[in-house]
């Protein structure tokens, strides 16, 4: 571009103009160099910001928000009048950061005697463990946690949660299971209403603050826990540890093992009381064997020896093949095929009646009516009573018991002999009183249960109800009352008194089975049992003793008798069931005699179920 | 700048054209919007601060209610434990001093005297006494005081009573 013309005579005065210079190369450097900065660190933001923007949040929110398990209230189990036999309450497991411990001496001497764990095994945990948790202990109650809070450890923590507690200590232990550390439930109602119980877990997720604090108006999101439900048992708490003490007494009273005692309400199936020993405290379930856990009244089957007649009897008056006039020859031993099967005295009775045939409790008697009904209707009654299958009972671990029927492999008529008078056949003490129940309540056999309801503890409403359910017609309701008379009549002859109730008409049988070993039959040792029911005159409760190998005399009559009327009588006074039976006052009298007599008769007046086959 | 005027006007006559409210002049409206913002972020912060504050107190109280219910449990299984029949059982026996009771005496109806006729008995109390009671509750009361002081009258002048009975 031309510079613009100055005018004539004007003489230029401005100093000259230069054109523009270039750059210097050390801006440009530099300027490049903020560019590249300014490049990196925008690259680094969009890395930060955009690329890593997920993880970083997730760091926060690992930081700042914690989320939380809420446990669920497991529910209460109470017995038909209210009673809290299970119960959860909240108790605390202590654990520890080890690497926020700042004196692990001091926090293992400070915390050792309070949470009862060994100094050197807590110093181990504290020292040895590399990771940022560890538990130092089970769970501790209320009391502790209070100690550990105000030792103010740093490093030491709580984890909230709840432990299973039963006030009533070993009372009903079997029926009920437990819960162990962990909150698994294990055997009994614990744990076949598992799901039930103890709920579903909640969940919160809260921002915090540096101390731990939630912040109110933060992020806040809470699933509320679902609390279980609470169960109300048919179990009287009291007719319950009447059953147990005087299980207790009679097996002190005759040096036995172990023994169970079921009583029953005939119209509902509903269970009143279910007791056994050896028993254990569920509270302090890791002291006892596992071995005792199992519930013996549903879980290990037996002989039931000579209660079993009853079966045998009323499936064949039922039939209409006998009634309790019927007569036969007792030769007092049967052979069959290679074996012979005597009389439990060795006797024989000639003529004798059905009637007596029960109150003398005679093996060659029911083996006669076992063969008058054959194999196939014999097992097909047996099976009707509910014997080779479980009854139902809401329980776990029920077993159902076996036998071996006409057309089973291996099947001699000789079983049907033994099967007869309940050798040879394992029922479990449910099984066995599930069936007389049956006879007492028209020929009916109800489902036994033990839960009546389920109620939303919150809401206080029942949710479910148990209604009592027919198992089976299993006999006609005259052959029941034909059964019940019977019944009645054994129970009041001779010296086998020992069950009658003053003022009360009762029934039942006694049972003196044989137990069996590897190579037959033990000579000397027994499984002493009585069935009954109470009153008979209008049936409500029907009650199993099982004294286990009673060592001072092996006989029902005299080991089982005297605890089922001490039941029986305990449960009319209870229940408040008016007298029925002035007449039979002086029976029971007699009974009351015997009763009060130190030391029972060794001599057996009636039964046992003896094999000699 | 001739659109700031229009927008800005100063001086009476813009005042004049345009309805401002509360007669500010522009330049009040503006501080005095500058303090509304200011009061406006101050009552937030204010109500996030109470709000913060209420979030603490409010997560005391739950940790609160939590303690409480970990003691009204923790309370109910002492009560129920105590309650147990195993320790009644017990504590009947030590500190009580009772013993369980072994037998138990039906009395048939038969062996009763002939059923009482209340009715009858309470209208011979009263006129052997000359009480007339209004309330059938009264009547009763005094008729049951009058037996008793009778069986009283018949315990002291008999016999030795014997032994007490352990209490059942």
């Amino acid at each position: 571009m031309e510079p613009a013309a100055l005018p004539p005579g004007a003489e230029s005065t401005a100093t000259e103009v230069l054109p523009p210079a270039a750059p210097p190369i050390r801006l440009a450097v530099l300027l490049a160099f903020i560019l590249i900065c300014v490049a990196l660190l925008a690259w680094r933001l969009f890395y930060w910001q955009v690329l890593q923007h997920e993880w970083l949040k997730q760091q926060a929110s690992s930081e700042q928000v914690r989320e939380q398990v809420l446990p669920p209230q497991s529910g209460v189990i109470y017995d038909a009048r209210g009673h809290i036999l299970a119960a959860s309450v909240a108790a605390d497991f202590v654990s520890a950061d080890p690497s926020a411990v700042a004196d692990p001496g001091l926090t293992v001497e400070r915390l050792s005697p309070i949470i009862g764990v060994p100094a050197a095994q807590l110093r181990a945990k504290l020292t040895e463990d590399a990771g940022s948790y560890v538990r130092l202990s089970g769970k501790v109650d209320d009391r502790v946690r209070r100690q550990v809070l105000a030792l103010r450890l740093p490093g030491i923590q709580l984890e909230p949660t709840t432990q299973r507690v039963y006030p009533e200590g070993t009372l009903a232990a079997h029926l009920l299971g437990f819960a162990d550390g962990e909150g698994q439930a294990w055997y009994g109602l614990e744990d076949y209403y598992r799901s039930t119980i103890t709920g579903h877990p909640g969940r919160i997720r809260a921002e915090m603050d540096t101390a731990g604090t939630e912040i109110g108006f933060g992020l806040r999101e809470r699933a509320a826990p679902l609390d279980g439900y609470d169960l109300i048992l048919t179990i009287d708490r009291t007719i319950q540890h009447f059953a147990e003490r005087e299980l207790e007494q009679a097996l002190e009273r005759h040096e036995a093992e172990s023994g169970t005692i079921i009583v029953l309400d005939v119209t509902t199936g509903a269970i009143v009381a279910m007791a056994s020993y050896p028993t254990f405290n569920p509270n302090h379930y890791d002291r006892f064997q596992a071995g005792l856990f199992r519930n013996p009244a549903i879980s290990m089957p037996f002989e039931p020896g000579s209660t079993f007649k009853l079966v045998t009897v009323a499936a064949a008056i039922d039939l209409g093949l006998i009634n309790p006039h019927t007569t036969y020859t007792d030769t007092g031993a049967v052979t069959i095929g290679p074996h012979t099967i005597h009389n439990w005295d060795g006797r024989s009775y000639g003529h004798t009646t059905v009637t007596a045939l029960l109150q003398k409790s005679l093996n060659t008697g029911a083996i006669w009516v076992a063969q008058l009904l054959g194999p196939q209707r014999f097992y097909r009654y047996v099976t009707a009573f509910g014997f080779g299958r479980r009854t139902g009972v809401d329980l776990q671990g029920e077993a159902p018991g076996r036998f071996r029927n006409s057309a089973a492999s291996g099947w001699t008529p000789s079983d049907l002999a033994t099967n007869s008078f309940g050798q040879g056949i394992t029922a479990t003490p449910l099984q066995l009183i599930s069936a007389i129940a049956g006879l007492a309540n028209h020929g009916q056999r109800m489902r036994p249960y033990v839960v009546q309801a389920r109620v939303n503890p919150k809401t206080e409403e029942v949710v479910a109800t148990t209604v009592p359910a027919v198992a089976e017609q299993v006999v006609k309701p005259s052959t029941a009352r034909t059964m019940l008379q019977l019944m009645e009549a054994v129970a009041r002859q001779g010296e086998t008194s020992y069950a009658l109730v003053p003022g009360y008409r009762v029934g039942g049988k006694t049972g003196t089975a044989s137990i069996p070993t590897s190579d037959g039959y033990d000579p000397e040792l027994t499984i002493a049992s009585y069935v009954g029911v109470a009153p008979i005159d209008v049936p409500r409760f029907a009650i199993l003793v099982k004294i286990d190998q009673p060592k001072s005399v092996p006989w029902g009559s005299v080991v089982a008798a005297p605890t089922f009327r001490n039941i029986a009588e305990a449960l009319m006074v209870y229940y408040r069931i008016a007298p029925s039976d002035p007449a039979g006052r002086q029976a029971a009298q007699r009974a009351a005699a015997l009763k009060r007599q130190a030391t029972p008769s060794p001599v057996p007046s009636d039964e046992g179920a003896r094999n000699d086959g | 700048m001739a659109a700031v005027s229009r927008l800005f006007p100063i001086g009476g006559q813009a005042a004049g054209r345009l309805p401002w409210p509360l007669d500010l002049p522009p330049i009040g409206l503006v501080c005095a919007s500058i303090v509304c913002i200011v009061v406006a972020a101050l009552l937030y912060l204010t109500q996030v601060s109470r709000v913060a504050t209420s979030g603490y107190d409010l997560a005391h109280l739950e940790y609160r209610r939590e303690q409480l219910k970990r003691e009204h449990q923790q309370l109910l299984f002492e009560l129920a434990s105590l309650q147990s029949i195993g320790h009644v059982d017990q504590a009947a026996a030590r500190e009580l001093g009772m013993a369980q009771a072994h037998t138990e005496t039906f009395l048939p109806a038969a062996t009763l005297p002939a059923a009482l006729d209340i009715e009858a008995a309470i209208q011979a109390d009263e006129q052997e006494t000359g009480n007339i009671h209004p309330t059938w509750r009264q009547r009763l009361g005094a008729l049951i005081a009058r037996v008793q002081s009778k069986l009283d009258r018949t315990d002291s002048a008999g016999p030795s009573a014997g032994p007490a009975r352990p209490p059942s």
